[in-house]
Order: structure tokens, then C-alpha cells, then sequence
């Protein structure tokens, strides 16, 4: 199987939009289950996902080969997710002024059907959740989740550190099954 | 003793950690077409991309005609102007500052016309 890096190269030198097509193949999944986890909707994780694969394709000269390329690819998803955030907030905030809508973007309230995954993430906030997800999800060294996330690697542990406190301190977590 | 304590805690937290990862854990997603979608858009995005500046030199190109025209239509008149009345003649169909402008871009284009040439 040809590495990651390879395929970058050639999408780099030649504009290959096969070789990319194959690196979309190969990270869809992860990079849209990181969005889903996030987003908790899937059609706009989708969207955003695509989102993402497009502006990876602006932005791979930027990749210099220096960690996976998931983790690179994960940084332009969730700088494309606080984007996208960033405007339904505003949009959230104009809505609330000319009195049209109360409604708040926060993550989804837990209900009867929340799996114990939704009732952990609702504890957690954004930032959290992202490293989190990361770390647990996709499975990212925190090295990998500071350059992702552009945050110093020793805040990325206090952060890891600080969310399993508060599912501690909610949950037993030990009692808790996959669900 | 202290040793102890450290271990049971480790084990606690990779007990922890191997309960997080598997909640955390997701089902792969079928692609389903969505990197052929992804692509599609992505080449429109190229082919609009590499038809912006061709487009842009032809409408331009469009709008400048007429006028490029009309100038080379008053270029005759221009050099019968110059040599039978060169002081006189053209001193009262432009001011001075025009005149050095005019003069100016004239050598300019000039210059880039050679230039073009050469290359």
C-alpha cells in the first residue's frame, strides 16, 4: 500500500487529484466520526467533512511530512468545525436579537436514548470534548493533539487530565458499559 | 508500600483509559460515494479556478475593443498633426502636463512593445 506521504507528494508536485481521492478514501471515516462526535448531527458533520477535504487540498503544501497525516488532516477538520461554529453562533446571536429564536447551539441534551458516550461528552466543554475525542477516538499521541489543536502538549494533558476528572467526579466510569 | 499504591494506580487509570477508548470507539463509516462527491466538487472547483483568468482576458478584452478601435482609427490624423504643426497645432489641442503624459505612456509602450518582441 502506498504511504500517506507519497500520495501527498504527488498531490503536492502535480495537482493529482487521484492520489488525493485516495487519501480521502482512506480518512473519511475518521475524520468523519471525529466531526459526528463533535457535532452530533451527522449531515452537518458530512458537510463539514467535505469542507475539510477541500481546504486540505489548499492547504497540503503546508504539510511537511513532520506526524501522520490524520493528525494534520484532523487540525484542518477542527479548524473547519470552530469555522463553522464561529458563524451559527453569530448567526445564533443575530437570531436572538430581532427575536426569533432562543435556540442554542450547545451540545445535544442528554435524553433517554444518549448512549453513555453523549451523557460524558454533554459534562465536557468544546475543547474537551475535541481532545478527547482525539486522544481516545482517533487515537492521537498528545503531540499529535498540540499541533492539531495548536495548543502547548503540556495543556493537552491538563485538559485529558481535567475531563476524565469531571467524568469521575459524574460517573463510575468503571461501571459503564460501550454503548 | 509506596510502590504499591503507584501501580494500583496505574492500573486503575490504564483500566480507565481502556474504558474511555472503548466508548469512544466508532464503527468505520462506509464511504458510500462520499469521496467521489468530495472530488467532483473539488474538480469543479478547479476547472471554474483555471477558466476565471481566460474568461476575465476575454470580457476584458470585449470592453477595451471598442475603444482600442477608435484610437487606432484617430491614429492617422494624429500623424498628420505632428509633423505640419508640431509646436503650434498640438500645443492647442493639449495642455503641457497631457502632452508629457501622453508622451510618456507612448514610450512606454513602446519600450514594452519591443520588448515583447524580443521575448
Amino acid at each position: 500500500m502506498t504511504d500517506d506521504s507519497l500520495l501527498v507528494a504527488r498531490v503536492v508536485a502535480s495537482q493529482d487529484t487521484r492520489a488525493y481521492g485516495e487519501l480521502i478514501r482512506r480518512h473519511q471515516s475518521q475524520i468523519r466520526n471525529f466531526l459526528r462526535r463533535l457535532t452530533r448531527d451527522d449531515a452537518q458533520a458530512d458537510d463539514l467533512s467535505q469542507d475539510t477535504f477541500l481546504h486540505g487540498w489548499n492547504k497540503i503544501h503546508t504539510y511537511t511530512g513532520k506526524g501522520s497525516f490524520i493528525g494534520w488532516l484532523l487540525k484542518v477538520a477542527y479548524t473547519t468545525f470552530l469555522q463553522s461554529k464561529r458563524k451559527t453562533d453569530r448567526y445564533q446571536e443575530v437570531l436572538v436579537e430581532v427575536g426569533e429564536s432562543g435556540g442554542s447551539v450547545a451540545y445535544a441534551t442528554p435524553s433517554d436514548e444518549a448512549t453513555d458516550l453523549d451523557r460524558f461528552m454533554a459534562v465536557l466543554d468544546e475543547q474537551e470534548r475535541a481532545v478527547m475525542v482525539m486522544s481516545y477516538a482517533c487515537g492521537l499521541s498528545h503531540r499529535e493533539i498540540s499541533d492539531a489543536t495548536d495548543l502547548p502538549a503540556g495543556t493537552v494533558k491538563s485538559i485529558i487530565f481535567r475531563a476524565k476528572d469531571k467524568i469521575r467526579e459524574r460517573f463510575d466510569i468503571q461501571h459503564h458499559q460501550h454503548g | 508500600m509506596t510502590s504499591n499504591i503507584i501501580n494500583m494506580a496505574d492500573k486503575m487509570s490504564d483500566n480507565e483509559d481502556r474504558l474511555l477508548k472503548s466508548l469512544f470507539a466508532a464503527e468505520p463509516i462506509a464511504d458510500d460515494g462520499f469521496s467521489d462527491r468530495v472530488l467532483r466538487k473539488l474538480r469543479l472547483q478547479l476547472w471554474v479556478r483555471r477558466l476565471t483568468l481566460p474568461v476575465a482576458a476575454l470580457i476584458g478584452f470585449a470592453v477595451a475593443v471598442n475603444p482600442l478601435l477608435e484610437l487606432l482609427a484617430l491614429m492617422p490624423s494624429l500623424t498628420t498633426i505632428v509633423p505640419s504643426g508640431w509646436s503650434t497645432g498640438l500645443s492647442s489641442l493639449l495642455p503641457d502636463a497631457q502632452m508629457l503624459v501622453v508622451g510618456g505612456m507612448i514610450l512606454i509602450a513602446g519600450v514594452g512593445t519591443l520588448q515583447l518582441l524580443d521575448d
